[in-house]
């Protein structure tokens, strides 16, 4: 550039304005020029010498030079720590330079770039010393102060404090640009939006500023993700759990939830021959029974005769028929755990019930039982029991009485020995004879009249026990009607699969016809 | 050595190199600021902190864009806008320095080889507006182009001339009385010729 050259000599210069005079300067203005060149200026004063080379030579002196970075190709050289500086914004349409709290240039209204300029005064005021580093460290260069980018902000100022500081200033811009925009809004936008382009560049283009801020979005992209993705699983699960629903139908509400019993613990029997029978310590029951009278068809099937720990008095036959109203009733039983073999109250002849033979048979052993074996009992052992084995009850090899063995698989009434209320069976005890009682010459002579209330056990045997009297009548009345009581023939009831005892409440009317 | 090599050299610690580059741009800078500022004491400063930010910063200065006197005068420029500012005024006019303008005009014989033609001289540029003032100054005393001018003010030469124009016509208006002088100095300057 011509015009730059600072050794151009005045004749030349003089000529270039001469030429650019004759274009706009009147005629006169010689004569004015000359007037102002009567204005003398003083000598440099000598002390503005000392002072530039004073702080040239504390410049060189306080930095080493191989520690200065270079810029544009000239070394830097460090503020003075004796003075003062005063960071100043640099407009970039006037180039003219404003104190750092105008955010808008005042004369134009441009937004003043950060580029700040540092203009010292030389004034003795303290500042914080310049830190500098080694020159073996290849990093090292002087540590500019705001160069990092820090995002710790320390501000003993609180927020109501700040937050008006920043409008005041904010309204102070407004009102210093206001004139611009209104004079030439299209060209103050353009400005404007390039001077935060460019705030926007350098502020992105310090160090680590990108990454974290790269860092700090990849990281609320995942969070959010993150949460989407919970979000849809919870939905899409409750939807799979509202489609299941749906494929319910609906039958009916319940109105009346049934208390839960617990469960019987069962009644003790043969577990695997592990235990059962009427102890109460756990043992394994043992012995058997058999017999048979010698027929040529195989002993038939049947129900076991009960059990009883006396030897039995008749031994039981397929073929015999009840006897009605017997004048001693005698029962048929095999000597066993009554706790193994309860009454069987089905209405079917007795026999061997693992045999598949129907036609009535006693079998083919001998004694009188049932079975190939040889006794009075059932099977084919030998003896007065159950199965193989011989003696009596059953389990095999000789007979001994078992106990606690655990329950059966269908579970049981619990204690069976006990008597149960009717609602507390699953099938209650039934009537099949009821004998009339007599009357009495002393009742009929007196006239009584009335009814004979008893109260009685019905036992899983199949006998009337612990009768009771209510109410009764005098004269033989009462008696008479135990007695007929104790004729009456019923089927046991039946709970968990088992005949248990029940009690039952009896009337007899006594009336004179 | 060009400006740039000093400036390089001084960078590097050359205390010969500053020394030079100083003495070359000393008086004019010296005498803008003062001519701005119209005091020794605060040209000196401003002379001193245009060289100071020199230091301090050298590579706000690129060669590229304008030439080091050029920005010497732009900084010494901008420091003496701040010193304004501070100030919160422009340069006051003093009415007794008013008073003894318009005693002057009507006395122009009486004073024509006085000291007291640079003074006035001096009030009457002073009373000058700022823009018009630095342009005014920057062409007839330091002998700046327009492009310069326009360079150093942050204006383009268009408005530079229309400164100047006003600035020029201000100052024969209030000058009025001493152009008769002026060219009584320029006939005697040709004689001595």
């Amino acid at each position: 550039m011509k015009d730059d050259d600072p050794n151009r000599s005045n004749g030349n210069n003089h000529s270039a304005r001469e030429a650019m005079n004759d274009h706009f300067i009147p005629i006169g203005d010689r004569q004015l020029g000359t007037l102002l060149a009567l204005w003398t200026v003083p000598e440099v004063p000598g002390s503005l010498d000392q002072r530039v080379l004073a702080a040239f030579r504390q410049k060189v002196s306080e930095v080493p030079i191989l520690n200065a970075p270079v810029i544009n190709g000239l070394p830097g050289l460090t503020l003075l720590p004796t003075q003062e500086v005063n960071t100043m914004k640099e407009c970039s349409t006037c180039l003219e330079t404003f104190e750092s709290k105008f955010l808008f240039c005042p004369i134009d209204g441009t937004l003043l770039s950060d580029n700040s300029i540092e203009q010292t005064a030389s004034r003795d005021t303290y500042r914080d010393p310049v830190v500098t580093f080694s020159a073996n460290d290849e990093s090292s260069f002087p540590f500019i102060a705001g160069d990092a980018y820090h995002l710790t902000i320390i501000e003993e100022k609180g927020l109501v404090s700040r937050l008006l500081t920043e409008l005041s200033e904010a309204a102070q811009q407004s009102r210093l640009t206001w004139p611009e925009f209104k004079r030439d809004p299209i060209g103050f936008t353009r400005r404007s939006s390039g001077a935060y382009s460019a705030m926007a560049w350098r502020f992105f283009s310090s160090p680590n500023v990108a990454i974290a801020c790269l860092a700090a979005i990849l990281l609320m992209m995942t969070a959010v993700i993150g949460l989407v993705w919970l979000d849809r699983s919870r939905t899409q699960s409750l939807a799979m759990r509202d489609k299941q629903r749906e494929d319910l139908v609906l039958e009916g509400m319940i109105t009346d939830i049934p208390d839960q019993t617990k469960p019987d613990t069962g009644a003790p029997g043969l577990n695997k021959g592990n235990g059962g029978g009427s102890k109460p310590e756990k043992e394994k029951p043992g012995g058997g029974g058999g017999g048979g009278r010698k027929e040529e068809s195989d002993a038939s099937t049947g129900k076991v005769p009960p059990g009883s720990l006396t030897p039995p008095l008749l031994a039981p036959d397929p073929k015999t028929p009840p006897i009605k109203n017997p004048a001693l009733p005698t029962q048929v039983t095999i000597q066993a755990d009554p706790m193994l073999f309860p009454t069987d109250p089905r209405l079917i002849p007795y026999g061997d019930p693992k045999s598949k033979a129907t036609e009535l048979s006693s079998g083919k052993g001998s004694g009188g039982g049932i079975g190939t074996g040889d006794g009075v009992g059932v099977g084919s052992g030998d003896g007065r029991g159950y199965g193989p084995g011989n003696d009596f009850n059953t389990g095999g090899d000789h007979g001994k009485i078992g106990g606690g063995g655990a329950g059966g698989p269908d579970g049981g009434g619990g204690d069976p020995n006990r008597v149960f209320k009717p609602d507390e069976v699953t099938q209650k005890a039934r009537i099949l004879s009821k004998p009339s009682p007599e009357y009495t010459e002393a009742a009929r002579k007196n006239q009584v009249t009335g009814t004979v209330t008893l109260q009685m056990v019905f036992s899983s045997s199949g006998s009337v026990t612990s009768i009771r009297t209510i109410s009764g009548l005098p004269h033989g009345l009462t008696e008479k009607a135990i007695a007929a009581a104790q004729r009456i023939k019923f089927a046991p009831a039946i709970k968990d699969g088992r005949p248990v005892s029940q009690y039952i409440r009896v009337e007899y009317n006594f009336n004179i016809y | 050595m060009t400006d740039e090599e000093l400036l390089t050299d001084a960078g590097c610690g050359d205390e010969a190199a500053f020394l030079e580059l100083y003495e070359r741009h000393r008086d004019a800078v010296f005498r803008f600021a003062y001519r701005l500022l119209g005091t020794v004491e605060l040209a000196e400063d401003v002379a001193h902190d245009c060289f100071l930010s020199l230091i301090q910063h050298p590579s706000r200065f690129d060669a590229t864009r304008a030439s080091l006197r050029t920005y010497l005068f732009a900084a010494a420029r901008n420091l003496a806008m701040k010193h304004f500012r501070n100030a919160r005024r422009a340069p006051e006019v003093d009415e007794s320095l008013a008073e003894s303008l318009i005693a002057i005009t009507q006395q122009p014989l009486a004073s024509l080889l006085d000291k007291e033609v640079s003074s006035t001289v001096q009030r009457a540029v002073e009373q000058l507006p700022q823009f018009q003032r630095e342009a005014l100054i920057l062409f007839e005393f330091e002998e700046c182009s327009l492009a310069e001018i326009s360079r150093i003010v942050g204006a383009d030469i268009g408005t530079v001339k229309a400164r100047l124009y006003r600035a020029r016509q201000a100052l024969r208006k209030s000058l009025a009385g001493y152009v008769a002088v002026g060219q009584e100095v320029m006939i005697l300057e040709e004689a001595i010729r």
